[in-house]
This record gives structure tokens, C-alpha cells and sequence, in this order.
């Protein structure tokens, strides 16, 4: 095993959380359902947990293996490879993509002169040097910054009661159905479903019996949090919620208190850095042991830097414009995510059912 | 094993004359080398003599409870020795000398390092054995009050530099008899004496084997002081914190060892390392014990906003102004804007020429002779700050963020230079990448705190791994002592009880001094 | 700006390699050098201005192509 590290099942779940505000932090989901996105949400979340219902039984099925060795042992030795790339593809594209978000975001709202390589880089830098240090470093890491990012989300949001005005959250469902259920699929794919990164790290449980329930717990945890901050962004900011890029940060800006509790929104912006470098930093991490897994490597250590490169290379290069970035997210991310999320992980369980593994006699078939 | 001496024979021979030889061969002709011969009289005149060093010998026990009885207890000594002289020391030993510890040998190296380390030689004619008589005693500094470690109402000893006094001041806090010291020498030249202490019965034994592994490693001239050891030992030498505690106060060393901690004593040095050291360890002072719980708790509080205060202010402030303007409460905007004007240097350069202007401070502050003391303050405070801010060159604001951040340093001790570092960094960072790049720095110091183990131990516990019960009780609360009932798990002690579990006061069911309204 | 690339991999390079030599891990070492080669000529075609094929855009027009959306 590549990774001595054990973790607790109370660490994953914080893990889990903070990679699941990860980005829907700044990007609040369900942004296409307007002033229902909280429905979005919650309907999100559910699909997101049975989704999630899916690799977990698969990875906690096999105990200590991460999905690398579980495709091994399912499809034999040359197709499970295949399936591991693609899987390791899927994880690198993610974080490429997350850097565009991190990077778009401060570019427009706070840093415009800082050129973007130069931003990469040295996020890139803090998350390879993380990830060196290895699982627990991590999750010790998410257990600091999850409660602190959670609390001030909380604060902000009593600070904005004042200004909540609950009728713009009426009508309730006036949404065509169709695109509620869109909406509410884009929601499991991102943020809940893209948890199917945690595949690599539910080998570490130190028990893993209790993994299935560390995940779930955590997915409702992040999506109640999402749910209350949506609602608080529809009720602050009105009608207007849906045309926002960033409707958190907008929200935020309203607080006004005594002139003195201006500007609260760069705690907003310190939420967005943490658990974007946590979901990062899972990600680097979820690619760099599958492939030192894929290629039998001692160690995924020496490939960190290297892989984070070529992150962020892709990051770079990813779109042509920012409108492609967005039309991708909205539109196409939750079909082409589908796969990964979905269908390989459910036929990968399907097949190990049939094949009755892992062999309980510890023989590979 | 590595030294080249000459060839020497081992042990004594029987004659006299040959030993006093090669013992001098072996010591040097220094002058503070005393070879005292005497004859003691039992049947024949028997040929003696006894060797110290002059300075690290109590003369008076030496003559008193040496010279005086071999010398005055002839007939005693000529009734009791048998023919045989082989028995003569032994005699000697238990009959005639009045010191405590006293010692057989035959080895010539033994005799040596015992005669360097204060100890007394006692040869005699036709015995192939020697007595090494424990004499101890050179001038040394009194117990006095602590100098860097300040309580208001604990106990004022510190540690000196004999480690006898050190281990006897333990011994004084703790009379259980499983305080147990384990000694060795380290160093080639200096021959420290070494003491690990610690509790048997709570502090686990794979801890204090781990140290001894690691004294042991220890292959070099001469240990100088403590921090010798610490540098040795630690395990990552290359943080930035330290991962090993020191302490002037017996108060503070037993009461973590108590909690299932080593100490580690050397002769020499007035402090003591305490090994698992974690990083809330730091905002932990002795005072806190000693006061009522909500105070306590308060203060350490504000500790740890004072601390968090002194490594970020400065990098928040120079943030702020260079990229961030927007951000200051629009009444502080002005001012600070207004102090501004026409000052030459960039926010960044100001801030870092304050700080590293304020270390050198504080450095020769200490470095100077008290004389002088006064004087540097006033220069430092009235020329350097007040003039500076009068001749425009740096902006009052400035001034007024590095003197708060310059005092609130001093809040947390053993992170005061770890402190003094990250300030530095984040200042530099703010300058350059602004509130982004300190974010991204603070991450990165985060996670090389959380990846960080000293002996084993997480160096974040009891925040994470997360144990609630050890975090509400003593981290930046502390309960009140009679709800401190088990030690901190995270040190895995084996005996997990501390006190009995009623042990809250209230008052009397009857009183007796109640009077009847 | 090419020179500042040069000199960026240059000293990933060696941060990495001596360790990987000194410990003999062949396989590893094979693994760093192709990763790094890959980021290094495409960094470079980057630093040039050649554009290099949007990854995300072609993944877009795929998809959109197939389901027609």
C-alpha cells in the first residue's frame, strides 16, 4: 500500500465536506433553478447521496483497496487499467477545472493584475507540498478549516437576516418541471456526485465498516449548509439570484453594519481559498496515487510535482474563453460527468456481485 | 572507540608507585591535580594515597571525612585489618570513612573520569583495588527566581545548574517513589551527565525507550547545555517550531510529567526539555493552574489572539494598503490614507525595515550591560519612533501596528522566535500577493503543523486528531481543576486517573457557623 | 519568459532526481521524466503562444454534437 496513513471515519466526513463546498462555496449549484435553487439543491443532494450509495458499497466492499486495485481485481488486469486511466483522467480534468473557477474568481474580484500563471502556481505549490505529506496531513488540515469555514458561513448568514425578504423566494415551484430536474441533476453532479474522487481515500479508513456512513453523514451536512445559503442568497438578493456568477459574494456585500462590518465578503473569499485548496489538494492527491498505483511506482511522492504541472497546464489551457467555461459547466459537465460518476462505478459493482468479490478465501480470481 | 590513546594498562597492579604513574601519565601535570601520599598504620606502615582536583572537591569533606579518620584511626584500623591488605580498602570502606557514597573499582579509566567529575581516588599499597569516594562540591549559583518564566502566584525556584539540585528539586515535588531517573554521559570531552525523568506507571514505556535510543545516538565533543540535546534529538530539525518543550520551573516540568511526559535534565544547564511537546503546549503557562478557571480561560484567550495578532497585523495592514484600500472601515480609511502623504518608501519596505529595526532592538537589549539598558530604550523609543515618524519616513499607523505586534510577540513563549519568523514571511508575502498570498502561506503552515509529530504524537492533538473531552478541558479553556479528572489521552498514559471524581467543593450541609435568622 | 520556465522545470528537476537516483528507483525516475518532459514542451508551446487545443471546448462540442443540445 502506497499510503501508510490511516484516517478516522470522523476525518473523512470532514474531508468530504470541505471538498464538497469546495468550489459550490463560490459557484452556489442550482444557480439555473433561480429562486427555487434551494429545491434544486435538495433534490441534488438525494440523487448525489444514491449516487454516492453506488462507489461507496463498491470501495467498502473491498476494504482496503482504492479503485485502482478494485478494477484490477474486477476486470482483469488490462481493462482495469483502461478504466483506472479513465478515472484518473476525470480526476485531473476536475482539478484542472477547479483552478479555472479559483483563478476566474480572483482575477475578477480582486487581484485583475495578477497574471494567472503566476496564481496556478503557487496554489499548486501549497497543494503538491500537502499532498506530499500525505493522507493524514490532509485530513488533519480539513478538520482545522472545515468547522472555521462552516462557522463563518453562519455568521454572515445571521448577519444578513435583516435583510432577508422571504417573499422573493415565491413562488415556490414556478419552475417547468423538466428544468427543475435538470437543475437538480446538474446539482448531483456538481458538487455531490464528484465525491466519487473519494474512492482513493475510503481505503484509509481505519474502520472502514463505518465509511458508508461517514459519507452520507457528510453529504447532508454540506448540502444543508448549501441549502441555507442558497436560501439566504434568494432572499437577500431577490429575482436577480440567478444572474450573478457568484451570487455568495454578492449576498455578503450587503452587510453594513455601523460602517464598520463592511466588506465582510473577503471572508467569503477566505471560505472560497480554504476549501478550494482542500478539494484541489484531494483531487492532486486522488490522480497522483492512482497513477503510482496504475504504474506500480514505490511511491506516488517524486510524480506530485510533475502531475500538479500538467494540472495546471491544463488549467491554462482548458478553454478558449471564459463563456466556453461556463456553457461547459452548466451545460455539458452533467453529462459528461455521468460516466465517471455513475455508470463505471455501477457496473463495476454489478460485475463484482456477479463474480461474488472479493473472494473471502483471499484467492484473485 | 575513536580516541588514539597510548597504550595504558587497565587496571592497578598491586604496587603503588607504578599505579600513582600511570594515573599521572594519564591525568597531566595540571596544577589543580592533588596526589596526596600518606601512610596509614595498621601493622606495616602501609603506603596510601588519595587524589582529587582541587575546585570541584568540598575540601572540607575531604579532610574531615577522609584524611582525619585514616589518619587519627590507627589503633582502630590496626585491631580490625586482618594479614591480608587485600582487605584493607575494604575496611577502609565500610568502617572508617564517614562519606556517604563510596565506590569500588580496578579500572585506571574509572579513576580517572570519577577524579574529573569531583570524586575522590583512594589507592593503597599491595591492593588492586581503589575506592572512589563521592566528594562533590564546587561553588555554585542559589535557587533563584526564574528569569524568563514569570508567575505571579506560583512557586518562584528555577532550575540551577547542578544537576543534583535539578533532580532534588523534582524530588521535592514529587515523593512518589516511581519518580524514576535514568543517567548516562554524553560527549566525549565533557562527560555530561544526563538524566531522563520520568513517572513509572503513567508514562509509557516505548516513550522512554525511544529517548534512550536517541541519547544514545548522540556521538560528539561536548554538550554544552541543553539545547545541544535538543537540537540532537528532535525529530524534525528542519521546522520551524519546536517539537521539544524547555522549562526553567520545576513546577512546570513535573506537572508534565504528571501528565505522562519525559524530562530530560543535563548538568550544566538551568533548564529542562520536555518531550511530547505540542503545539498548544505553547499557550499553556503555570499561572493558568493557579487562578480560578474563567480568568484562566480568558487569558489564554487572548493569548492566542495576541499571538495570532503579532504574525499577522503588520502583514494584514501592508495588505490592506497596498492592495486592498477598500477594506479598511471608512473612518479608519481616511486617517490612514491621510498619514500617508509624502512618505518615500512603499508600505512593505516600511513595515519590514520597523520589524527587522524592532529585532535588533530587542537583540541588543539583551546583549548590553544594564548600565546601559535605559538609554537604548529611550534612543529606541523617543529617536528612532518619534523621530522617525516626524521626519516623514515612516507612517504613525506603522509605527503604532509594530509596537502592538512587537509586545503581543512576548505573549507566547516558545513560539516567540518561531513567531518572529512568521511575521516576516507574512509581511513579505502581504507585500507581494496581498491577502491571497498570506492566505495561501498561512495553508501551507497549517499543513506542515498537521503532518508534524513530536515523538510520535500529532502535533495538533488535541485539536486534531479531535478529542473533545481534552480539548474543552485544557486547550483554550481551561476547566476547573477538580473536572480535570484523567490525563490527556493523546499522551496515552497508563494510568488514566488522576483524582477521584467527586472532588467538586460546596459548601457544608450543616453549618455550623449558620446562625438561625 | 521562456528562460524563467527553463529555469522553474530545471529546478523541479532537481529537487526530484538526485533523490530518485541515490534510492535507485528506475521506474520512478522513468515515470518523473516523462511527466515532466510532457509539461516542459507543452509549457513551452504555451509560452510561445501557440494555442493549445482547449480541452474543455472539444469535450463541449463533442457532447453537444452528439446529444444535439
Amino acid at each position: 500500500m502506497l499510503e501508510k496513513g490511516r484516517i478516522s471515519s470522523f476525518q473523512l466526513s470532514v474531508l468530504l465536506v470541505g471538498f464538497v463546498l469546495g468550489s459550490s462555496i463560490i459557484i452556489t449549484p442550482g444557480g439555473d433553478a433561480g429562486h427555487d435553487a434551494w429545491i434544486a439543491i435538495a433534490l441534488g443532494l438525494m440523487e448525489g447521496s444514491l449516487i454516492a450509495l453506488i462507489f461507496t458499497a463498491l470501495v467498502l466492499r473491498f476494504k482496503d483497496k482504492t479503485i485502482i486495485e478494485i478494477n484490477d481485481l474486477v476486470f482483469g488486469k488490462v481493462i482495469g487499467k483502461l478504466i483506472s486511466v479513465l478515472f484518473l483522467w476525470y480526476f485531473l480534468h476536475l482539478g484542472a477545472l477547479v483552478l479555472n473557477d479559483y483563478v476566474h474568481f480572483f482575477r475578477l474580484e480582486l487581484y485583475p493584475a495578477t497574471p494567472r500563471t503566476v496564481m496556478l502556481l503557487i496554489i499548486m505549490l501549497v497543494c503538491a507540498s500537502t499532498v506530499n505529506r500525505g493522507i493524514e496531513a490532509l485530513a488533519r488540515c480539513s478538520l482545522i478549516l472545515v468547522p472555521l469555514t462552516i462557522s463563518v458561513i453562519f455568521l454572515v448568514t445571521m448577519f444578513l437576516i435583516p435583510h432577508f425578504n422571504l417573499n422573493n423566494l415565491m413562488p415556490i415551484l414556478d419552475l417547468p418541471i423538466g428544468k427543475l430536474l435538470w437543475s437538480a441533476h446538474s446539482v448531483a453532479s456538481f458538487p455531490f456526485a464528484e465525491s466519487v474522487v473519494f474512492v482513493m481515500i475510503l481505503a484509509f479508513l481505519n474502520k472502514s465498516e463505518k465509511g458508508g456512513r461517514a459519507v452520507s453523514k457528510a453529504l447532508i451536512i454540506a448540502g444543508l449548509v448549501l441549502i441555507i445559503a442558497s436560501i439566504r442568497n434568494s432572499a437577500v438578493l431577490g429575482p436577480m439570484v440567478a444572474a450573478y456568477n457568484y451570487p455568495s459574494y454578492q449576498a455578503v456585500q450587503v452587510i453594513d453594519i455601523r460602517d464598520i462590518f463592511t466588506r465582510l465578503e473577503i471572508l467569503v473569499a477566505i471560505n472560497f481559498i480554504t476549501m478550494g485548496f482542500l478539494k484541489i489538494s484531494v483531487l492532486l492527491y486522488g490522480t497522483v496515487l492512482g497513477l503510482a498505483q496504475v504504474l506500480n511506482l514505490q511511491s506516488y511522492r517524486p510524480i506530485i510535482l510533475p502531475v500538479g504541472i500538467l494540472m495546471v497546464i491544463l488549467a491554462l489551457t482548458n478553454v478558449a474563453n471564459t463563456i466556453e467555461l461556463f456553457d461547459f459547466t452548466h451545460k455539458i459537465y452533467p453529462i459528461y460527468a455521468v460516466p465517471f460518476q455513475i455508470i463505471i462505478p455501477l457496473i463495476t459493482l454489478i460485475i463484482a456481485k456477479l463474480r461474488q468479490l472479493p473472494k473471502t478465501d483471499g484467492g484473485m480470481p | 572507540m575513536k580516541a588514539t590513546k597510548k597504550v595504558s594498562p587497565v587496571n592497578l597492579s598491586r604496587k603503588l608507585e607504578d599505579n600513582l604513574k600511570n594515573i599521572k601519565d594519564s591525568l597531566g601535570e595540571s596544577s589543580d591535580i592533588i596526589i596526596r601520599e600518606m601512610k596509614i598504620s595498621s601493622n606495616a606502615n602501609v603506603d596510601a594515597a588519595v587524589i582529587y582536583i582541587d575546585g570541584l572537591v568540598d575540601r572540607d569533606l575531604v579532610s574531615r571525612d577522609i584524611l582525619q579518620p585514616l589518619m587519627f584511626n590507627l589503633q582502630f584500623i590496626k585491631d580490625k585489618v586482618g594479614q591480608k591488605n587485600s582487605s584493607l580498602l575494604g575496611c577502609i570502606k565500610s568502617s572508617v570513612l564517614t562519606v556517604g557514597q563510596v565506590e569500588t573499582t580496578e579500572n585506571i579509566d574509572s579513576i580517572i573520569s570519577s577524579v574529573m567529575t569531583g570524586q575522590t581516588a583512594m589507592l593503597a599499597e599491595g591492593s588492586i583495588q581503589a575506592l572512589v569516594i563521592d566528594t562533590k562540591g564546587w561553588e555554585k549559583r542559589a535557587i533563584e527566581s526564574p528569569e524568563n518564566e514569570i508567575s505571579i502566584r506560583g512557586p518562584k525556584d528555577s532550575f540551577t545548574e547542578t544537576l543534583r539540585i535539578n533532580t532534588a528539586l523534582l524530588r521535592r515535588k514529587i515523593r512518589d517513589p516511581n519518580l524514576s531517573l535514568v543517567s548516562m554521559q554524553i560527549g566525549q570531552r565533557s562527560k555530561t551527565d544526563v538524566v531522563i525523568a520520568y513517572i513509572k506507571g503513567i508514562t509509557p514505556d516505548n516513550l522512554i525507550e525511544e529517548i534512550k535510543q536517541r541519547l544514545k545516538r548522540i556521538d560528539t565533543d561536548a554538550i554544552l547545555d541543553i539545547g545541544y540535546i535538543e537540537q540532537y534529538i528532535e525529530e524534525n530539525p528542519l521546522s520551524l517550531v519546536p517539537t521539544v518543550g524547555t522549562s526553567e520551573r520545576p513546577d512546570v516540568v513535573t506537572a508534565r510529567m504528571l501528565e505522562g511526559r519525559a524530562a530530560i535534565l543535563v548538568d550544566g544547564s538551568p533548564m529542562a526539555l520536555t518531550v511530547p511537546f505540542l503545539f498548544v503546549e505553547g499557550f499553556q503557562n503555570p499561572d493558568d493552574y493557579y487562578a480560578r478557571p474563567f480568568f484562566a480561560s480568558f487569558v489564554r484567550i487572548i493569548r492566542l489572539l495576541g499571538f495570532l495578532l503579532s504574525i499577522y497585523l503588520p502583514g494584514i495592514y501592508v495588505a490592506l494598503k497596498s492592495f486592498h484600500p477598500e477594506l479598511f472601515p471608512t473612518p479608519l480609511l481616511i486617517t490612514v490614507a491621510a498619514a500617508r502623504e509624502g512618505h518615500p518608501f512603499p508600505v512593505v519596505l516600511e513595515a519590514l525595515l520597523m520589524l527587522i529595526l524592532f529585532e535588533i532592538l530587542r537583540e541588543a537589549g539583551l546583549r548590553l550591560p544594564r548600565s546601559l539598558g535605559q538609554a537604548v530604550s529611550i534612543v529606541g523609543a523617543l529617536v528612532i519612533g518619534q523621530a522617525a515618524v516626524s521626519a516623514g519616513l515612516v507612517g504613525a499607523p506603522m509605527v503604532i501596528v509594530v509596537a502592538a505586534t512587537a509586545i503581543a510577540s512576548f505573549m507566547v513563549v516558545p513560539f516567540a522566535d518561531t513567531g518572529a519568523l512568521f511575521r516576516l514571511i507574512m509581511t513579505i508575502v502581504a507585500g507581494f500577493l496581498g491577502l491571497f498570498g498570506m492566505i495561501i502561506i498561512s495553508l501551507e503552515v497549517l499543513s506542515h503543523l498537521a503532518a508534524l509529530r513530536s515523538l510520535g504524537v500529532p502535533y495538533l492533538s488535541p485539536v486534531t486528531p479531535l478529542n473533545t473531552s481534552d480539548l474543552i478541558k485544557d486547550t483554550w479553556l481551561r476547566a476547573p481543576l477538580w473536572a480535570l479528572g484523567s490525563r490527556p489521552a493523546f499522551l496515552d498514559p497508563l494510568d488514566k486517573k488522576r483524582q477521584s471524581p467527586d472532588q467538586k467543593p460546596h459548601p457544608p450541609q450543616n453549618n455550623p457557623n449558620e446562625r438561625k435568622s | 519568459m521562456i528562460a524563467l520556465l527553463l529555469m522553474g522545470f530545471g529546478i523541479v528537476a532537481l529537487i526530484q532526481i538526485p533523490g530518485l537516483i541515490k534510492k535507485q528507483w528506475w521506474r520512478e525516475l522513468a515515470c518523473f521524466t516523462v511527466l515532466w518532459s510532457i509539461g516542459l514542451v507543452l509549457s513551452v508551446m504555451l509560452a510561445m503562444g501557440i494555442t493549445l487545443p482547449p480541452v474543455s471546448t472539444m469535450i463541449n462540442q463533442y457532447i453537444s454534437g452528439m446529444f444535439g443540445i
